[in-house]
């Protein structure tokens, strides 16, 4: 029975990350301000409204931070993101969470992976801080490669500079 | 590390052959499509071999490469000289200026076949060639297109779009040979230049931008300072000509620099054979060679101060062969390449006619040594 | 009398000596001093080749227009064209009319004969130096197939290069970039090789995870890239001829990226980070085994060798923005180059050893450019909204990089530049491409 439900629970986070990959990176609705199509196919519990369920992290907790030009320094507005994220990691203990960095078009493309990585890191440095395992929480950098926003102002730049929180269930690793 | 063998090419022809025959083992192992088995040297045997092997083709193409180019430069060298000769437009200071003219098709060169003497200074379409000692096409006008020359042939346009290039088409003509560059987008090489290269990056700055050339002689010491210590010397003699001679070896071309800067100063030599030159005599001899002396700045051969010697007959046209007298700078290879540039703008820029010198002062310019200096024209 | 003595007093008397010999010589030579020469192409022209046997005639007539098509795509040469021939090329061998490529301006002939024996290819040709009126080089044969046309014409154009310049040429090579397709904020992107000039493109990876910034080895046989494949920046080695690849194993952490060969071939210098944190470190490509070589809070990335392999190259934000630094590779303290306004980074060694390219950028533009390894006579050569990465052509003369327009429309594209700044252009490929990397002169 007990392995039944890793196996169930292996099988949850296939599906969630299937279903979430291809769309976490952009499209018209980079802040997902709609529901993910088919996300609730994965079987977590339902909808926005559901405090437990990844859509209520990504929309109403919120999963991402922003930062200003070359700097990795979060931002006030960014910490209170970043306690909602740490109370809904603390409430949801079976969620590991991927840190990813981003950096807008402007610098190199070596540049903004390091630059990627260190708004990951200052990221998850304050969830740990706010008592999250740091074996629930990993990085990564994408550099300049994965824009939500394709316009070349500081409008769209400002929205790619950033670090998004992405959840799934999994085991601890 | 195959790119940084610059002695494998140490000497152009021999060391090309090695590296070609090296080329040649290495074809077998190539694991891509291209399965060359062989590379080798034709020589004429061999060539006659293959001919005959390959194509029904008579043997009689087999080339005599060393004979051949010989026997065909003789005759050629002394015939030139009458036939070109005609029409003795001797005016090597004409280039500079003939050079304004826009020319019709740039890339066309559209020398009418029957013409087989372009004596015709007239439409300069075409560039002056390399030719041998006695040139015989040899005209002294330049092409005016994708250069870069010291006289500015136009004003360069302003720096427009701010976000784009600065494209430098100074010369009236369009460049003939960058249609990729000019059909390409917005940016395109900067390659129709005038007084300087222009990069897309240079707007006002960059390093490139100085050597465009004063109206008068750029990087020069002033003549002043470059005599002080070489009349010093000199003092003792009452050789009032302010062309002392190099001390030693490692000075020639300090000295030489320092009296070619004295020659060319307004200086008043008051001795010797006639009267000096005058500064706008010898400007012109030097406007002339200039604007045969094509350098790549992007080139090793672009870091050798090159100093050449040559006579000249009362007609202002070469004598014998141009000597190399001195180098500084780059290793052999770059040399040899430093050499043949400026001894090829000498022999250029002769034109039919010979320089246009002042024939009462023979004696003045009948042994002429010149420096070579890319300094201010290469990148580095 | 001291030696110092008897050198000043030879001197003295040499002095002496100089002094009197222009009054013997009459005033002695005429000196001038020339500084200001012409930068021009230099023209040639290249007869079509002659076809030694029947149905050689397509294939005579690709190849040497792809000779002529090397040469003036250098912008050190002009191609004459037929048109404005007097006379025509005699059988392979029989040296040209002087005269009349003379009055055409010709300083350079390539001729040619070309023979096909089923697929089976002999090329072979002869420079003439017009100027000189002989031939400059010998003649040469290449053999091959029919398939490898292109590389054939390559090496004839490669061999008239390095007989006028006296340097070698860089036509018979290869490029290995990312061939990049789909909108900005879903781009795929793959690795892929191709000629120099965009021909024979070959993917070598497909599109399903992310690739970026591939480096040729020194021998041109094995690729280093970054690979996302396991949902993390890897580094990964491809070989090129079975066009297998593996992941390298490099020193613990949470990205591997930017990684490039040594000059041997058998390490590879490479950025990992770790706690926010990236440092350069140098690995074994065999044993794995790695050395850490940077210990800063600050970001150290985009290594290159020097062409003796002694130092490295790199970007490093210590200062405040990021700047370029030399240190020896087997450590020691870095020394900073570049102190120009705005920010450096991507440099790259060049194969002569003389030049660091870089990527500049300052006041919102991006800049390809070059510098001393001192950091003296920097010289920027381009100006985009976004040009970076330059990689050089294996004789050092040419710089290709990636310039990407802006906006929503924005794609990637490859150009390439002279080291003089002159002749910029994109390079012909279809589809957007970025990060390429110059393999070496092939065999």
């Amino acid at each position: 029975m007990h392995m039944m439900t890793k196996i169930a629970l292996i099988g949850l986070a296939l599906a969630t990350s299937a279903c979430t990959r291809p769309d976490r990176f952009g499209g018209t609705d980079p802040i997902g301000t709609n529901p993910v199509a088919g996300q609730n196919a994965g079987g977590v519990s339902g909808g926005v409204s559901d405090p437990r369920s990844p859509q209520y992290f990504q929309q109403t907790v919120g999963d991402r931070v922003l930062f200003a030009v070359d700097t990795s320094t979060l931002s006030p507005q960014g910490i209170a993101t970043l306690d909602g994220q740490a109370n809904w990691l603390q409430t949801n203990a079976d969620y590991l969470a991927i840190i990813e960095g981003h950096a807008d078009e402007q610098g190199t493309r070596e540049y903004n992976l390091a630059l990627g990585a260190r708004r990951a890191n200052a990221v998850r440095e304050y969830l740990m801080s706010k008592g999250i395992p740091s074996n629930r929480l990993r990085t990564v950098s994408y550099g300049k490669e994965r824009p939500i926003e394709v316009c070349s102002n500081e409008a769209c730049y400002a929205k790619n500079r950033r670090a998004v929180t992405v959840i799934s269930i999994g085991q601890l690793s | 590390m195959q790119w940084t063998p610059g002695s494998t090419v140490s000497s152009v022809g021999h060391g090309a052959l090695l590296v070609w025959l090296i080329m040649g083992w290495g074809f077998d192992s190539e694991p891509l499509p291209f399965d060359v088995s062989d590379v080798s040297i034709v020589t004429s045997e061999e060539y006659a071999a293959i001919v005959s092997a390959t194509t029904p083709a008579p043997s009689e193409n087999a080339p005599d490469a060393p004979v051949a180019p010989a026997v065909e430069t003789a005759p050629d060298t002394p015939v030139a000289e009458p036939e070109t000769a005609p029409p003795p437009p001797p005016d090597p200071v004409a280039p500079p200026a003939a050079d304004a003219p826009p020319p019709p098709a740039p890339d066309a060169l559209p020398v009418p076949p029957d013409t087989q003497a372009p004596v015709e200074p007239g439409p300069p379409q075409d560039e002056v060639v390399n030719a041998p000692n006695v040139s015989d096409s040899d005209r002294v006008i330049p092409r005016p297109s994708a250069r870069v020359m010291a006289q500015p042939v136009a004003p360069p346009p302003p720096d427009a779009a701010p976000d784009e290039v600065v494209r430098q088409e100074a010369a009236p003509a369009p460049a003939p040979d960058a249609p990729v560059v000019e059909e390409a987008q917005e940016e395109t090489a900067p390659e129709e230049a005038a007084t300087e290269i222009v990069t897309e990056a240079e707007a006002p700055s960059g390093r490139v931008t100085e050597t465009p050339r004063p109206p008068q002689r750029p990087n020069r010491p002033t003549p002043a300072p470059a005599l002080e210590p070489e009349t010093e010397l000199a003092e003792e003699t009452p050789e009032p000509e302010p062309e002392p001679a190099p001390q030693t070896d490692e000075d020639a071309i300090a000295a030489a620099l320092a009296a070619a800067a004295a020659v060319e100063a307004p200086a008043e030599p008051a001795l010797t054979p006639g009267p000096p030159m005058t500064g706008a005599e010898q400007e012109g001899f030097r406007v002339a060679v200039n604007a045969c002396w094509n350098v790549d700045p992007g080139s090793q051969a672009a870091m050798v101060t090159m100093t050449v010697a040559f006579d000249l007959d009362q007609g202002g046209r070469v004598q014998g062969d141009v000597r190399q007298v001195g180098a500084m700078g780059g290793d052999a290879n770059a040399t040899e390449i430093a050499f043949q540039a400026a001894r090829r703008a000498i022999l250029r820029c002769q034109g039919q006619g010979g320089y246009d010198l002042p024939a009462e002062k023979y004696d003045q310019w009948k042994e002429v040594e010149i420096t070579f200096d890319p300094s201010g024209m290469r990148l580095r | 009398m001291t030696l110092k003595a008897v050198v000043i007093a030879g001197l003295v008397a040499l002095a002496s000596l100089g002094s009197a010999l222009p009054a013997l010589a009459q005033g002695g030579p005429l000196r001038l001093t020339i500084t200001d020469g012409v930068i021009e192409p230099l023209p040639f022209a290249v007869p079509v080749f002659t076809a030694e046997t029947a149905g050689a005639e397509g294939l005579a007539a690709d190849i040497s227009n792809l000779v002529a098509q090397d040469l003036t795509g250098t912008g050190l040469f002009r191609e004459i064209p037929a048109s404005a021939f007097i006379s025509q090329m005699g059988p392979f061998g029989t040296p040209p009319s002087y005269p009349d490529w003379r009055a055409i301006n010709a300083q350079a002939v390539i001729a040619g004969a070309v023979a096909v024996n089923g697929n089976q290819l002999t090329v072979k040709f002869r420079l003439y130096d017009i100027f000189t009126g002989a031939e400059l080089g010998e003649g040469l044969q290449f053999a091959g197939t029919t398939q490898g046309w292109r590389r054939m014409a390559h090496k004839v154009a490669d061999a008239a290069y390095s007989r006028i310049t006296g340097e070698l040429g860089y036509f018979d090579s290869r490029v290995v970039f990312v061939s990049e397709a789909g909108p900005k904020d879903n781009r795929q992107k793959r690795l892929a090789i191709m000629d120099y000039d965009g021909a024979n493109v070959q993917f070598l990876t497909d599109s399903s995870s992310l690739v970026l910034a591939p480096r040729f080895s020194p021998d041109g046989n094995r690729v280093l890239y970054t690979s996302y494949e396991s949902g993390f920046p890897r580094i990964n080695i491809l070989d090129v001829g079975s066009v297998t690849s593996r992941q390298l194993d490099t020193a613990p952490g949470e990205m591997a990226f930017s990684p490039r060969f040594s000059r041997d071939g058998s390490r590879v210098i490479y950025s990992l980070a770790n706690g926010g944190n990236t440092d350069l470190y140098i690995g074994d490509i065999a044993s794995g085994a790695s050395t850490r070589l940077t210990s800063a809070p600050s970001i150290e990335t985009a290594p290159s060798f020097s062409p003796d392999g002694s130092q490295i190259v790199f970007e490093s934000d210590r200062s405040g923005g990021s700047q370029l630094y030399i240190m020896p590779v087997n450590g020691g303290e870095p020394r900073r180059i570049s102190f120009g306004d705005g920010r450096y980074g991507t440099p790259v060694w060049s194969p002569r050893g003389d030049l660091v390219a870089f990527t500049k950028q300052n006041a919102g533009r991006f800049h390809i450019g070059v510098m001393r390894t001192d950091g003296s006579e920097e010289r920027l050569l381009t100006s985009s909204f976004l040009d970076e990465g330059p990689t050089w052509s294996p004789n050092g003369r040419v710089l290709m990089f990636t310039r990407e327009t802006q906006g929503a429309e924005g794609t990637s594209q490859l150009y390439s530049v002279d080291i003089s700044g002159r002749n910029l252009k994109p390079v012909d490929l279809v589809g957007g491409a970025s990060d390429p990397s110059w393999g070496p002169l092939q065999p």
